[in-house]
C-alpha cells in the first residue's frame, strides 16, 4: 500500500516538476499601467507569407512609437480561429484578431469583439483613411445600425481571371462576360474551338454563390438582407426573382459539368486550377483578387492575365453592387483597455497609404481606400504589374450599395448549404436543380430559426 | 472523484480499499476530462446553445426530433456504417495476413516486419500531405501511373474509396503489431506437435494460432471498431466531407457542427448517437467474447 | 535435380523475397514522400513524374526549417509524448491489475465506464476541456498538453487483456510464497508485461504525437506548440509548394519512425528473453 502511494506520488511529482519548470509565463491579466510598452497581440489565420508582410508593417508601427509593441500569432485556419476565440476566456483573449468579412454579424453580436465605432468616435485625431474608404467595403464592415465593427486588412473581391491571349485568339471579348449565361457560352466556344481542355475552374467556396446574387442586385433574405431587421426567412423559394436567378445560375453550372467544360468542382485551386491555368489547359478561373500574386507567379509572363468582375446570375442582373470579400481586423474585448487602444491604433496604422499599399501589392488584395490607391507603390502595381485590375476599380467607382452580404451570423452554414447545392448539380447531370435549391433553402432556413431561437 | 463507498457490514464481504486506490488516479482523470464533458454533452443535447457553446435555454427533446428526422442525418449514418465496415474488414484482413506471414522469425525477417507496421508511425498530417500528392488530378502520382486524369478526391464515386484506402493504410500497422505479439506468444511446442500430427499450415492457423491468440484478436477487433467509427483526420485533411457530402461521416458532421458552425447542441445530439452506435457494436462483440475467446 | 534441403532453401528464399516485396509495396507512400521531397518545384509540376530525381535538392528542407521552428516543435512534442506515455503506463497498469486480480463491488460497472471512454468522440469534449484548462489557468503550459492524455481506456483495456493471459497459478504460487499484492505487480507481472508495455508505448507515442486540435487550442505561443501545428501551417500557407509540404511531412515522420524502429527492437528483445511462454 505504501509502495503504490509512494510510486504514484513520485510519478505525479515528477510530472508536475517537468510541467511547471518549463511552462511559459502565464499571460498577465491586468489593466494596471506597466512600465514598459504594451504587448498587443494579433491572432490570425494567414499563412507564413502573408504573416511576413504583416510583420513588416507591425515592425514599422513598433518603430514609430514607444507605447505599443505588436506581434502576430498563427492560430489555425479560419474556422479554427473562430472556434478558439469563441471559447476563450476574456482575460486570455488577444488584443485583436483577423476575421472574414462575411462573419461581421457574428462578431458584432458577440462578447469577444469590441466594435471600432467607439474608438473612432473618441478619436480626436480622426481617421482620414476611413472616409476615403470605398463605400462598398466600408459598409460591409458595419453592423446593421451603421456602426463600424472592423476594418479590412485584405480587401478581396470575386472575379474571373482569364488568359487574355487565349480569349483574344478565340475572338471572345472578356468584358462581354457579364452573367453566368455569358460564361457558359464563352466556355463552350473555347473548348469546342480546341483552345483549351477546360473553359474554367472554380474556387470551391460558397462565397461566390452570394456574390453572384449580389451582382444581380437582389436580396436573398428578408428584412433588407438583415440591415432593416433580424433575418427570419431565406427567400430562395418564395421570391420569384431570387428563385429565377438561382435556377439560371445552377443550370449553367450543371451544363458546364455535364459537357465537361470545367475542372472538377472541389479541386484545390492552388494545386489544380492555377497550374492548369498557367499551362494553358484551362482558360479561366473564378477566384478572388487575393490570388493574383500566386497566379502571376505561376504564369510567369507566359501570357497576359486579365480579370473581369464577378458575373451576375442572369443577364438582367444590375451589376452595380460590389460584393466584398476578404479579411478584416477586429478588436478583441479582452478587458485590457491599453491593449485594445493599441489594437485600434495599429488598425489605423495599417490603413495608411504606404502600409496598405505594401500589403496589397505583395498579395493582390485591393487597395481599401483612396490614399492607398493613389500611393506611388500601388500606382506602379496598377500600371506595370497587373494593369487588368483597373477593370475592377472602374467597376468599384461606379458601384452602389445594392450588393451587400446578408447581415447574418450563420454565414458558415449558409456557405456550406450553397456550396452543397453547386456540388449536387455539378456532380450529377441529371440532378434536379429545383431540389438542390429547395434543399439549400431548407438547411439555411433551419439554421436561421435555430439561431434566432437560441439567441433571443 | 468516483471513489466508491465501502459496503455495509451486512454484506459480510470484506471490501478492501486497495483495488479502488489502484483505479483512483485513472478514474479521477477520466472524470475530469471525459465523463464531466460527456455529461455536459448529454445535458446540452436537451437545450439550445449560443455561439460560445454555452447553455441558452431548455428545449426538451426538440433537438433530438429535429436531428433524427432529417434524411441528411441518416445519409451520414449510412456512410459512417459503410466506411466503418470497409475499414474494419480490410484492416483486420490485411493485418492478420501480415501478422501470419511475419510470425515465424527467420534471418532478416525484421526487414519486412518493420515495413508492415511502419505506416502506423506516420501521423495523419504528413500522411495526408503525401496522399494529396498521390491523388492530385493534375500531375498527381496515381494519374501518372495509371495514365488517367481522374480527380480522385473530388469526384463522387472515387472519393470515398480514396479516403478508405488512406485510412486502412494507416490503421493496419497498429493492428499488425498487436496481432504479431499475440501470434508469437503461441507456444512453439503446440505448433510442433500439430505439425507432427500432419496438420497443414491452414489448419494450424485455424485450430491453434487463432484460438490461442484470441484475447489479442479480440482486443484488436475492439480497437478497430472504435477507431473505424471515429476516423476523422483523413476526412478533414482530404475531402472535408465532400464531394456533396459523400464522405461525410458522423464524426466529421459532429466536428462541423461544433467547431465550424457553432451549433453545439446539434453536435451533442450527434455525439451521443455516435457513442450509442459504437456502444451497440462493442456490446455485440463482448457478448460473443465468451464464445470465441480462449483464456488460459 | 535439387536435394530436399536445397528445395527447402529455395522455398524459404522465395517466400522471403515475396514478403519483402509486399512490404515495399506497402510502404510505397513513404518512399514517395521522401523521393519527391528532394525534387524541385518545376519537376513536380511537369509531366511525367519521375521517382528518381534528376537534380536532387535539399532546398525544400532548408525552406521548411526557415519557415517553421520545427526543432522547437519537435522538442515540445517529444516532451509531451514522454510524460504522457509514462503516465499512461503507470496509471493503466495499476487500474488493469485491479480489474484482473481483484473482485470488488461495482467492478463490472467501473470497467464498462473505462471502455465507454474509448467510445466517446473527442470532438465534443474538446471545447469543454479547453474551458476547464482555462479555468485552471494552465494555458500555454506543458501540463495543459499532457493532462488529458495521462490515461486512456485503450491502455487499461490492453493491459487487462495482457494480464488475463498470465496463468492464474502464477499469482497463487506467489501468494503462497508470501508475496504481497503490490509485490506481485512490481516484481512479477510488470517485468513480464514489458513487450506489451513496449507496444503500448509505441502506439501511444504515435497517437499523442498526432494530436493537432488540442495543442492548437491550449497554446497560443510559438514556443509551446507541437509538430502537427507546424506541418499544418505549411499546408495552409499562402503559397503552396508541394515539395516543401512533402519535406515538412518527412521531417515530421522521422522521429516517430525512429521511435517505432527502436521500440520494435525492444519488443523483440523482450520476447526472446523468454518473456512470455504458455
Amino acid at each position: 500500500m505504501k509502495k503504490i502511494l509512494a510510486l504514484v506520488l513520485a510519478a505525479v511529482m515528477a510530472l508536475a516538476i517537468t510541467a511547471c519548470g518549463k511552462s511559459a509565463s502565464t499571460t498577465t491579466t491586468t489593466t494596471t499601467e506597466s512600465s514598459g510598452p504594451v504587448d498587443v497581440v494579433l491572432w490570425t489565420y494567414f499563412g507564413d507569407t502573408n504573416i511576413g508582410y504583416l510583420q513588416k508593417i507591425a515592425d514599422e508601427f513598433n518603430a514609430s512609437q514607444t507605447k505599443y509593441v505588436v506581434s502576430i500569432e498563427f492560430q489555425g485556419s479560419q474556422s479554427e480561429v473562430n472556434a478558439k476565440i469563441q471559447s476563450t476566456a476574456k482575460n486570455e483573449l488577444p488584443a485583436m484578431f483577423n476575421g472574414a468579412v462575411e462573419n461581421v454579424a457574428t462578431y458584432a453580436k458577440s462578447d469577444y469583439c469590441a466594435p471600432l465605432q467607439s474608438y473612432i468616435t473618441a478619436d480626436k485625431d480622426g481617421w482620414t483613411q476611413l472616409t476615403g474608404t470605398w463605400d462598398a467595403i466600408r459598409a460591409a464592415y458595419c453592423d446593421d445600425k451603421g456602426n463600424q465593427v472592423g476594418y479590412p486588412c485584405g480587401y478581396s473581391y470575386g472575379g474571373i481571371f482569364y488568359n487574355a491571349d487565349m480569349l483574344e485568339k478565340a475572338g471572345i471579348k472578356a468584358s462581354d462576360i457579364q452573367s453566368f449565361d455569358d460564361l457558359y457560352a464563352a466556355c463552350e466556344k473555347l473548348v469546342k474551338g480546341g483552345y483549351c481542355t477546360y473553359g474554367i475552374g472554380f474556387h470551391p467556396d460558397g462565397f461566390y454563390f452570394n456574390a453572384a446574387l449580389g451582382r444581380e442586385g437582389i436580396q436573398a433574405y428578408d428584412n433588407g438582407n438583415g440591415y432593416k431587421g433580424t433575418i427570419t426567412k431565406c427567400l430562395y423559394m418564395d421570391d420569384a426573382k431570387v428563385h429565377a436567378a438561382l435556377t439560371t445560375m445552377l443550370t449553367d453550372y450543371q451544363k458546364l459539368y455535364a459537357n465537361n467544360l470545367a475542372i472538377a468542382y472541389g479541386s484545390d485551386y492552388q494545386g489544380e486550377i492555377i497550374p492548369q491555368l498557367a499551362s494553358g489547359d484551362c482558360a479561366m478561373m473564378m477566384g478572388v483578387v487575393s490570388m493574383t500574386t500566386k497566379i502571376l507567379k505561376s504564369v510567369d509572363g507566359a501570357f497576359k492575365v486579365g480579370i473581369v468582375p464577378m458575373v451576375s446570375a442572369t443577364e438582367s442582373g444590375k451589376r452595380t453592387g460590389e460584393p466584398a470579400g476578404g479579411t478584416g481586423t477586429f478588436v478583441c474585448n479582452n478587458g485590457n483597455t491599453a491593449q485594445m487602444q493599441g489594437a485600434y491604433e495599429f488598425i489605423k496604422w495599417m490603413s495608411k497609404g504606404d502600409e496598405a499599399a505594401y500589403f496589397a501589392t505583395s498579395t493582390g488584395y485591393l487597395a481599401p481606400n483612396k490614399e492607398t490607391y493613389d500611393s506611388t507603390s500601388y500606382q506602379e502595381y496598377v500600371t506595370k504589374t497587373f494593369p487588368a485590375i483597373s477593370a475592377v476599380y472602374d467597376s468599384l467607382a461606379k458601384s452602389d450599395d445594392s450588393a451587400n452580404n446578408p447581415y447574418i451570423p450563420i454565414s458558415n452554414e449558409m456557405k456550406a448549404a450553397n456550396k452543397l447545392a453547386i456540388q449536387t448539380v455539378t456532380g450529377d447531370p441529371t440532378a434536379s436543380v429545383e431540389d438542390a435549391i429547395k434543399t439549400a433553402c431548407d438547411s439555411i432556413q433551419e439554421a436561421i430559426e435555430l439561431y434566432n431561437a437560441a439567441n433571443k | 472523484m468516483s471513489r466508491q463507498k465501502e459496503l455495509p457490514l451486512a454484506k459480510k464481504k470484506r471490501v478492501r480499499p486497495l483495488p479502488y486506490l489502484l483505479i483512483a488516479p485513472a478514474m479521477a482523470l477520466f472524470t475530469m476530462f471525459t465523463f464531466y464533458p460527456f455529461i455536459r454533452t448529454i445535458i446540452l443535447s436537451f437545450a439550445l446553445t449560443n455561439k460560445a457553446g454555452n447553455f441558452s435555454k431548455w428545449v426538451g427533446f426538440a433537438n433530438w426530433t429535429r436531428v433524427l428526422s432529417k434524411a441528411s442525418f441518416w445519409n451520414v449514418v449510412g456512410i459512417t456504417l459503410k466506411m466503418a465496415a470497409v475499414n474494419l474488414i480490410c484492416t483486420m484482413l490485411v493485418a492478420m495476413i501480415f501478422a501470419l506471414l511475419a510470425t515465424k522469425k527467420v534471418r532478416f525477417s525484421k526487414v519486412y516486419q518493420t515495413m508492415y507496421a511502419l505506416p502506423m508511425a506516420i501521423a495523419s498530417s504528413p500522411a495526408a500531405a503525401i496522399f494529396l500528392f498521390i491523388y492530385r488530378q493534375k500531375n498527381g502520382l496515381l494519374n501518372n501511373i495509371l495514365g488517367t486524369n481522374i480527380s480522385w478526391l473530388t469526384e463522387k464515386p472515387t472519393a470515398i474509396w480514396a479516403v478508405c484506402a488512406m485510412t486502412i493504410w494507416m490503421h493496419i500497422g497498429v493492428s499488425f503489431i498487436f496481432l504479431l505479439v499475440g501470434f508469437r506468444n503461441v507456444p512453439e511446442d503446440l505448433l510442433e506437435s500439430a505439425w507432427l500430427d500432419g496438420a497443414g499450415p491452414l489448419q494450424r492457423i485455424r485450430h491453434i494460432i487463432i484460438p490461442m491468440a484470441s484475447p489479442q484478436i479480440f482486443f484488436v477487433v475492439f480497437l478497430n471498431i472504435a477507431s473505424s467509427f471515429k476516423t476523422f483526420a483523413q476526412i478533414k485533411l482530404l475531402t472535408q466531407g465532400g464531394p456533396a457530402n459523400s464522405t461525410k461521416t458522423l464524426i466529421y458532421y459532429i466536428y462541423e457542427n461544433a467547431i465550424i458552425n457553432g451549433r453545439f447542441e446539434t453536435a451533442c445530439v450527434q455525439a451521443i448517437f455516435l457513442f450509442l452506435l459504437i456502444f451497440l457494436f462493442t456490446r455485440i462483440q463482448f457478448a460473443l467474447e465468451n464464445k470465441v475467446v480462449h483464456y488460459q | 535435380m535439387m536435394t530436399a534441403k536445397q528445395q527447402k532453401k529455395v522455398k524459404s528464399n522465395t517466400s522471403f523475397i515475396i514478403k519483402v516485396i509486399l512490404g515495399i509495396i506497402f510502404i510505397a507512400p513513404l518512399i514517395i514522400g521522401v523521393a519527391f521531397s528532394i525534387q524541385t518545384e518545376e519537376t513536380l509540376v511537369t509531366y511525367p513524374l519521375k521517382l528518381i530525381a534528376e537534380n536532387p535538392t535539399i532546398q525544400n528542407y532548408v525552406e521548411v526549417f526557415r519557415k517553421v521552428p520545427l526543432l522547437a516543435y519537435l522538442k515540445n512534442s517529444v516532451i509531451v509524448c514522454a510524460c504522457a506515455i509514462i503516465g499512461q503506463v503507470v496509471f493503466s497498469s495499476l487500474a488493469a491489475y485491479a480489474f484482473v486480480y481483484f473482485e470488488f463491488p461495482l467492478k463490472k460497472l467501473l470497467f464498462t465506464l473505462v471502455l465507454a471512454t474509448m467510445m466517446i468522440p473527442g470532438e465534443v469534449v474538446v471545447i469543454t476541456n479547453y474551458v476547464t484548462i482555462q479555468n485552471m489557468g494552465l494555458i500555454n503550459t506543458y501540463m495543459a498538453l499532457i493532462l488529458p492524455s495521462l490515461v486512456s481506456g485503450t491502455s487499461i483495456f490492453l493491459m487487462r487483456q495482457y494480464y488475463l493471459t498470465l496463468p492464474k497459478d502464477f499469482k497463487e504460487a506467489a501468494t503462497l510464497d508470501g508475496c504481497s499484492d503490490m509485490g506481485f505487480l512490481f516484481r512479477i507481472a510488470t517485468p513480464l508485461s514489458i513487450p506489451t508495455i513496449s507496444s503500448l508505448a509505441v502506439y501511444l507515442f504515435v497517437q499523442i504525437y498526432n494530436q493537432f486540435f488540442w495543442p492548437l487550442l491550449v497554446t497560443n505561443k510559438d514556443t509551446m506548440r507541437t509538430i502537427q501545428i507546424g506541418i499544418s501551417f505549411l499546408t495552409t500557407s499562402d503559397i503552396i509548394s508541394y515539395g516543401q509540404i512533402l519535406a515538412g511531412a518527412v521531417v515530421a515522420i522521422v522521429p516517430s519512425v525512429v521511435v517505432y524502429i527502436f521500440g520494435q527492437d525492444y519488443i523483440i528483445k523482450g520476447m526472446t528473453a523468454g518473456g512470455v511462454k504458455g
